[in-house]
C-alpha cells in the first residue's frame, strides 16, 4: 500500500485509475482509508463478490506459519510498516489486475503467499507497456 | 487462469463512501489497476 501511495502521481500521469478492494463494510473500509491515508478509491467487498469473481484463493495454514512468512513479516516491520490488529480474512490471498478500457485483463498477479505483492514500479511498467501496445507505432 | 471482467461488468460494487457504482464504469474511460487487499490492519 505504501509503495502504491508513493507512486500516486505516476499512475495519474499515465492516465490510469487505481482502485483498492477490501474485505469489509463501507464503514470499516472508510476507516482503513482514513487511517492509512489511502489516496485511491476503495471498494468495500464484504461478501467477497469480486474476490470470488477474480478467483483469488485462500492461504493454507502451513503457508501462513512458514518461516518465509515470518521473515517477510520481520522485514516489513524493519522497513517501518506498522502492524495492527487484522480484520477481514487473514487467510485471503491478495492479487492485482490491470484492466484496459475494453475490459480485458492485461496483467494479473495472484499472490503465492500473503506477503507476495508486485512492486509499484512493476505495475507502472506493465501499464506503460500496455498503453504503448495499444497505440499504433509511427 | 483467464478472467474476463466484461462478463461481470454490470455488477454493482459499493465504495467506501457508501456509493454504489457499476463495476464496468471503473475502466470505461481509463485503464484500471485493481488491487485486492487481504485484510485491514
Amino acid at each position: 500500500m505504501a509503495q502504491l501511495r508513493r507512486k500516486e502521481k505516476e499512475f495519474g500521469d499515465l492516465g490510469v485509475r487505481v482502485v483498492l478492494v477490501g474485505l469489509g463494510s463501507p464503514e470499516a473500509t472508510a476507516g482503513f482509508k482514513a487511517d492509512f491515508d489511502v489516496p485511491f478509491a476503495m471498494i468495500a467487498d464484504a461478501n467477497k463478490t469480486l474476490f470470488k469473481a477474480f478467483e483469488l484463493k485462500q492461504a493454507t495454514s502451513k503457508s501462513l506459519l512458514s518461516m518465509g512468512m515470518v521473515r517477510k513479516g520481520f522485514s516489513a516491520m524493519f522497513k517501518g510498516h506498522g502492524m495492527g490488529i487484522p480484520s477481514g480474512d487473514v487467510r485471503q490471498l491478495p492479487g492485482v489486475f490491470i484492466i484496459d478500457t475494453d475490459g480485458q485483463v492485461r496483467f494479473s498477479h495472484y499472490a503465492r503467499d500473503p506477503a507476495d505483492h508486485p512492486k509499484a514500479e512493476e505495475l507502472l511498467a506493465h501499464v506503460e507497456k500496455g498503453l504503448k501496445s495499444a497505440v499504433p507505432a509511427g | 487462469m483467464s478472467i474476463n471482467p466484461a462478463t461481470f461488468q454490470d455488477q454493482e460494487v459499493q465504495l467506501s463512501d457508501g456509493d454504489r457504482v457499476r463495476f464496468g464504469d471503473l475502466w470505461a474511460e481509463q485503464p484500471l489497476v485493481l488491487v485486492f487487499l487481504r485484510h485491514y490492519g
